[in-house]
């Protein structure tokens, strides 16, 4: 470890020291307007070359900097070609932009600083707010759905406020953590969920918090050239979040409120209570019993109860924000408030948030600057039990037959048959969470000379989630413990440190350097406590004071740092050649010992062959630059402690203290590391209206972590090892054109399209680790992550009515043996087409994203279909095509078949989509009109939201998993929330 | 240039603050490092909780429980359950959740056993008598897990030392034999019998000398070594002054504990539940019904009928465990009851005889359940008085866990419940074993 600091310090001596200091700041001031109408643009960045110091100009069009008489400045502004002008002495510069949509000219954020897309090395991509705003979701990762090639956003579930789940570049991990790291405003935060009352899939969203309006621009690393410099935490690529900031002018005041609704996209066709009938007394038949239901029963229905129409509302969804920005030549504010509630589809959901922002940013003088952020937000999250439990809402909703009514004569619920009543525990329970965020921090940007910089910033990331659970008797499964309470806290504070040197220098208008230095600690603390009690005295007391049984009671915590060291160093030579090494060695709690410090590099250079004399006469390209990059990444999200050998507490026998053996140690516990090449290009035609950027990638995962489950002879279900590689490989191209571009008329479209392989090279002693989840996936050696694992359906056997199962073995017998791969939850390829369109005040967007030849495991089917439960549940009305007699060819075997209800490849569908996720009409009213009430901006749209999916999937929705998150529960719909349709309607108002 | 030069320092000695050793962070705050979690008695007297609170487990209280009934024929499979339903056609696969839970959670206590033994010497300021107690205790209840094993599974791995590190060798054990994992079970009991001769009966809420010998009079009636049986069981109804509960119903009252209940796993402020009730009272969820043949084995006017078998709206159910609301039913690990039936057959399978104690111990059953005797005319030869012991035993011990490993250890199994392959008497290894544990001798059993 003193090595490498000896080292690391040499290093930074020789970036600060080694160049030749020669810099004399003068101020620079000027206008810059449009070149079409002369008119002055207000908000373009002005930065000094290579150094990332600049100013935005004010509603004049006027700016003012300081800048070396040498320096070259960049003006640049969205919808504008960017220009470079040099300095050379001047204090006066008055500059015209070019219209151009080209996006080579935008600054991109990556780690620790910004880059000109132009100079970028390694593969990131960007979305700005704009792009950002039309996706109605509380998630921000939402609105990247279909949006960023190589990024594979899932919804999992619609319950209002789940997480998400995001692979960036496929799964580089398996247990180690699958989501990537979120970077907001340079602070890592807390992004997992952290609920302690399962919801299955359900989980709460970390993210939610982030009030997606107040945020300017996602940035996505995605190669190790680029994420290397968050090193250890990279390998399942960085999220870098950018909030909004204040600009020097008036006060600008805007409004932003939408109002829609919800509904269910498709419902099942389940049996009604005549059909229901008589398939209980077809299976009766089949037993030898006699008949249950009469003629006369079946044909004269008093109860049909339509389940899923009792627990699916038409659920309304709002917004309304309004923000604050402006300040003078010092200090610059945003302020923003905002209300966002969704209601969700199925009665007992809704998801409300309060937020709040304040940014600001002031100068004390040429030196020395400030910058603070402070996001509070507030929010309650009601859910319903989900997918694994017998008291779902759905789930009951789905199985419980036609025949039992909801209510008696006396308006009170009926508990009958096996399902509980889905509309008493949708209705009755509490499943509140609430979740308490502060995220705040401070930066100091110093600016030591013209070319050196040093920042130091001091980030709090405060998470408390209250989560709190009563089962009132009013439900069957509080009924019988006289009211059922949980109690939970969990706390987690996360402080962050980070300082940066920053050096910058353009040398005689061909040598680009920056380069940088750093270091930064953080130090993140868990608490929680989780109590479970029973029997209350009255409905009316739902806290667990009104117990009188306590179940059980816990609470702890734990601790986790993590200390890093970094740097990276850029250099262009007359935006023609490119070289960007990133280097970062970080040290975890969570890693044993010995193996503490790992040291992460990268390296990627660019080549803009468009610069090059021998490209000048081409009239193909406008754009050449051939990227290729190459580095190691990180991770080490294990949990905590998973080295050492440990006794848990609470264990506990008789009233008294029991402890056990919870853990055997693990002393070589290490990194997981990710090796990633990437090549890429980004090209121009047509004078930038048509750009592409092409990539590849190889990516391989070396000692992963795994829970290796150990024999259960062992007594331990198993422990953290660093067992196994396995590799993502890809290609992505995203194609952004402008079809129309003139004063009146501006179309736009892009689309992208991802193709990842996934594959596990190799696994402990090769041994698969098979049955995870409802979907029997497995990991095997050879295949992608996840794949189905399960006896194979050769179809309905037309002599018997059963389903034959391939007997792979030959021995004759159908068992565990004739396991084979039947499918896979990875899709082929992944991607989405949108388009804008622009005529006069009148804008149309539309997105839309599809999937692949991704697999689903239909577990819903494998009880709606199964004809095996006898009148316990409900089944889908495709039975009626059941097998009846020898000679019936179906696809659908006969009641009480033997591996009806075996989780088989008779459930396995595939799951491809394409989804029209939004279309949004909008309508800017003239400034003619709304000048005369002093507004500068009044827009109105109309948005429609997931109207159109087109999938052979036959269940609810295709983009849903079971299990949320899992790194292997990958691909299984088990009655899990759709995601629905949305309609809405909202207004921006500016003054 | 001089003054920059301050300024580099400075903002090394920021960067400096960072230091290393705030890695060295505490490991979560609910546990401790093994090495300091058994030194003292109070450390000692937590591991042993522990071990008792392995045998809290769901798969031991309940699965292992409702297992031997459902796969037999006093219950049936009736709700979500897949995997039950497996069993109750006793046709598993190695995958089935039950199979490979029951598997795992008795190996989880033995392992906690064998972590108390290992550090039991090291503990410091223990009494002789301690130190006896705590072994006998601990290789009793490890003798109780692997018995359950090898009712179930046949022959399994034995361990006797706890794992300690992930090595292959300790990691890897073969299967042993049947009968070695029987001399094992036995020799741990009769070990333990020595260390505790003489101190007694206890609470009944944890290992003590009666339940010692009830559970080597158990084992001894499964290896039908008869004399030992007898004795065995003799010797518990004989020695503790022990009584069979007047009150049939009294015996399953969580809130009176009944003198009749030898060991019992408790469910007291513990962090623990016994969901058992909810699955098996029509009331709860049901997962598994009472047959009908059952409820219509108990004859009107035995009084463990109601308390036995309930009926509901046409659903039969077991009614043996009733705490919904507090799922914290008991699990009756031995009682006197099976002391006298474990008497009665041991001694009518040594010899029948008109003036058998046998017919002593079956009627003092009988007896309570307010049954007329069974006399030397009633059951006039051998044959016929087995018949009526296992019936007996079937009625007094019904949803106890009993009713498969009596069909199978009488070899009456397949006939009464119509299997035709003899290898589904034993149960699969879980297939999760045979894919960690690479030691050649641990084979799945025939025809799995």
């Amino acid at each position: 470890m003193r090595t490498f600091i000896k080292l690391l310090m040499a290093f930074w001596a020789i970036c600060v020291f080694a160049v030749e200091i020669n810099a004399q700041s003068i101020t620079v001031k000027g206008t810059v307007s449009s070149t079409e109408d002369n008119i002055p643009l207000p908000g373009v960045n002005v930065i000094v070359k290579g150094s990332g110091a600049g100013t935005t100009t004010d509603l004049e069009g006027k700016y003012q900097l300081n800048a070396g008489k040498d320096d070259v400045l960049l003006y640049s502004f969205i919808g504008m070609k960017t220009e470079e002008i040099p300095v050379n002495g001047r204090t006066t510069i008055d500059v015209k932009l070019k219209s151009d949509v080209s996006q080579l000219s935008e600054v991109v954020v990556v780690g620790y600083g910004s880059v000109d897309r132009k100079l970028l090395t390694g593969s990131v991509a960007q979305a700005d707010s704009k792009e950002l705003s039309n996706t109605i979701n509380p998630d921000i990762s939402s609105s990247l759905q279909g949006k960023v090639a190589g990024v594979q956003v899932n919804q999992n579930s619609g319950t209002p406020g789940a997480a998400l789940s995001i692979q960036v570049r496929g799964q580089n991990s398996i247990s180690g953590g699958t989501q990537p790291l979120y970077v907001v405003d340079g602070v890592p935060i807390t992004s997992e969920n952290l609920g302690q009352i399962s919801y299955e899939g359900q989980g709460i969203s970390a993210i939610s918090d982030l009030n997606p309006n107040d945020i300017e621009s996602i940035s996505i690393l995605k190669d190790a050239s680029a994420s290397a410099i968050y090193g250890a935490r990279g390998a399942n690529g960085v999220v870098l979040i950018t909030t909004k900031s204040g600009e020097k002018g008036a006060t600008k005041f805007s409004l932003n409120s939408y109002y829609g609704t919800q509904q269910i996209y498709k419902k099942l066709d389940l049996l009604d209570a005549g059909q229901f009938k008589q398939y209980v007394n077809d299976i009766a038949a089949d037993e030898e019993r006699p008949e249950v239901y009469s003629e006369e029963q079946i044909n004269n229905n008093p109860v049909d109860t339509d389940w899923q129409d009792a627990v699916l509302r038409i659920a309304p969804i709002q917004n309304h924000q309004l923000t604050a920005s402006g300040g003078g030549e010092k200090t610059k504010f945003y302020a923003s408030t905002s209300i966002f509630d969704q209601e969700g589809i199925i009665i007992g959901t809704d998801y409300t948030r309060y937020s709040g922002r304040l940014n600001l940013d002031h100068k004390v003088n040429n030196k020395l600057s400030i910058d603070t952020k402070l996001n509070i937000s507030f929010s309650e999250n009601n859910r319903v039990p989900g997918d694994q439990t017998i008291n779902g809402v759905l789930p009951n909703a789905i199985s419980k037959p036609p025949v039992d009514p909801i209510y008696d004569e006396n308006g009170n619920y009926v508990e009958q048959g096996f399902w509980d009543n889905p509309v008493a525990n949708g209705s009755e329970a509490d499943n509140v969470a609430e979740s308490f965020r502060t995220l705040f921090n401070i930066g100091w940007d110093y600016r030591i000379t013209d070319d050196l910089k040093f920042r130091n910033q001091v980030g709090l990331d405060y998470y408390h989630l209250m989560e709190r659970r009563y089962e009132p008797t009013t439900t069957r499964r509080g009924a019988q413990s006289g009211g059922i309470g949980v109690s939970a806290n969990t706390r987690v504070t996360k402080l962050v440190q980070n300082s940066t040197l920053e050096y910058n220098k353009y040398i005689n208008k061909a040598h680009d350097i920056t380069a940088l230095v750093g270091s930064s600690f953080e130090i993140i603390n868990d608490r929680f406590d989780f109590i479970r009690a029973n029997n209350f005295p009255t409905n009316d007391l739902r806290y667990i004071s009104g117990a009188g049984n306590i179940e059980s009671a816990t609470a702890s915590g734990s601790e986790y740092a993590i200390n890093s060291f970094f740097g990276r160093l850029m250099y262009a030579f007359k935006d023609k050649y490119i070289l960007t090494l990133n280097v970062r060695a970080d040290g975890s709690s969570n890693i044993a010992p010995d193996n503490r410090y790992q040291v992460l590099p990268g390296v990627s250079v660019g080549w803009r062959l468009i610069e090059e004399s021998f490209m000048q006469n081409q009239s193909i390209f406008n754009d050449l630059k051939l990227r290729l990059g190459y580095g190691k990444l990180g991770n080490d999200q294990i949990g905590r402690a998973r080295f050492l050998s440990l006794y848990g507490s609470g264990f506990n026998y008789n009233s008294q203290p029991g402890i056990i053996p919870v853990q055997i140690p693990n002393p070589d516990l290490s990194w997981e590391v990710t090796t990633n090449t990437n090549v890429g290009m980004d090209m121009a035609f047509l004078s930038g209206k048509l750009q592409l950027t092409a990539d590849a990638y190889y990516n391989v995962t070396t000692d992963f972590l795994q829970f290796r489950p150990l024999p259960g002879s062992s007594g331990y279900a198993g422990f953290d090892q660093n067992i196994g590689e396995l590799e993502n490989r890809g290609l992505e191209f995203a194609l952004n054109g402008t079809l129309l571009s003139n004063d009146d008329f501006q179309w736009t479209t892009n689309a992208n399209i991802s193709i990842n392989r996934n594959k596990i090279l190799s696994l402990y002693e090769g041994q698969p680790i098979i049955n995870q989840g409802r979907g029997n996936n497995a990991l095997i050696e050879g295949q992608p992550i996840g794949v189905f694992y399960m006896l194979k359906s050769l179809g309905v056997d037309p002599s018997t009515g059963e389903l034959v199962m391939e007997d792979v073995n030959r021995d004759g017998l159908t068992n565990d043996q004739d396991q084979q791969i039947v499918g896979d939850p990875n899709p082929d390829f992944t991607g989405g087409i949108s388009t804008n369109l622009n005529y006069k005040n009148i804008d149309l967007s539309i997105v839309s994203q599809f999937s692949y030849g991704n697999d689903i495991f239909n577990g819903t089917r494998q009880y709606t279909e199964n004809m095996n439960l006898g009148s316990n549940d409900n089944q889908a009305t495709r039975i009626d095509r059941r097998w009846r007699e020898p000679g019936d060819i179906t696809n659908v075997p006969k009641i009480n078949g033997r591996f009806n209800n075996e989780i088989t490849s008779h459930y396995i569908e595939d799951g491809s989509f394409f989804r029209l996720r939004n279309i949004t009409l909008g309508y800017r009213f003239p400034v003619e009109w709304i000048s005369k009430i002093k507004l500068t901006n009044v827009r109105i749209y109309a948005s429609a939201q997931n109207i159109l999916t087109l999938t052979p999937y036959s269940g609810m929705d295709p983009d849903v998993n079971y299990s949320g998150t899992s790194g292997i529960r990958k691909g299984t719909d088990f009655f899990t929330f759709p995601v629905p349709k949305m309609y809405t309607a909202g207004i921006n108002i500016s003054f | 240039m001089k003054k920059n030069k301050n300024i580099y320092f400075l903002t090394l000695i920021c960067f400096w603050i960072t230091s290393c050793e705030m890695l060295d962070v505490d490991p979560p705050y609910d546990t401790i490092l093994s090495e300091n979690a058994i030194t003292d008695k109070r450390g000692l007297d937590a591991a042993v909780n522990g071990v008792y609170d392995g045998l809290q487990s769901g798969a031991i209280v309940l699965d292992y429980v409702v297992i031997a009934d459902i796969a037999a024929d006093n219950l049936r499979a009736a709700g979500s359950k897949i995997d039950y339903i497996n069993i109750d056609n006793n046709d598993s696969f190695s995958n089935n959740i039950y199979v490979e839970a029951v598997w795992n959670a008795h190996f989880d206590v033995i392992n906690r056993v064998n972590n108390v033994l290992v550090n039991l010497s090291s503990v410091s300021g223990l009494s002789d008598a301690e130190i006896n107690r705590t072994e006998a205790e601990m290789r009793t209840v490890r003798a109780l897990c692997y018995f359950n094993l090898v009712r179930m599974y046949g022959g399994v791995p034995l361990r006797d030392e706890p794992v300690a590190g992930a090595s292959n060798e300790e990691l890897f054990i073969g299967r042993a034999s049947k009968s070695e994992t029987y001399t094992f079970i036995s020799d741990d009991l009769e070990t333990a019998a020595q260390l505790m001769e003489g101190s007694g009966k206890g609470s009944g809420l944890k290992v003590d000398e009666p339940t010692i010998l009830a559970l080597l009079a158990r084992v001894k009636l499964y290896q039908e070594d008869w004399p030992a049986a007898e004795a065995y069981a003799k010797s518990v109804i004989n020695e503790f002054g022990l009584e069979l509960d007047p009150d049939y119903e009294a015996i399953f009252d969580e809130n009176s504990p009944s003198e009749e209940i030898i060991f019992q796993i408790d469910f007291v402020n513990d962090n623990d539940i016994n969901p058992i009730a909810k699955w098996l009272l029509a009331a709860g969820r049901y997962e598994a019904a009472a047959t009908e043949e059952i409820f219509e084995l108990y004859q009107t006017g035995d009084n463990r009928f109601t308390v036995s078998v309930g009926e509901s709206n046409g659903d039969y159910y077991a009614n043996k465990y009733n705490n919904l609301q507090n799922e914290n039913d008991s699990w009756i690990v031995v009682r006197l009851a099976e002391m006298y039936m474990v008497a009665a057959e041991a001694i009518n399978e040594q010899s029948y005889d008109a003036n058998s104690e046998a017919f002593d111990f079956l009627n003092a059953i009988r007896d309570r359940a307010g049954l007329a005797d069974v006399g030397p005319l009633d059951a006039t030869n051998q044959e016929i008085l087995r018949r009526a012991i296992a019936l007996e035993r079937r009625k007094e011990l019904a949803f106890e866990g009993h009713r498969w490993h009596d069909l199978v250890r009488t070899d009456r199994a397949m006939e009464v419940l119509e299997i035709t392959n003899p290898n589904k008497l034993l149960f699969p290894i879980p297939q999760s074993e045979l894919n960690t544990n690479n030691h050649p001798d641990m084979v799945q059993n025939a025809d799995y």
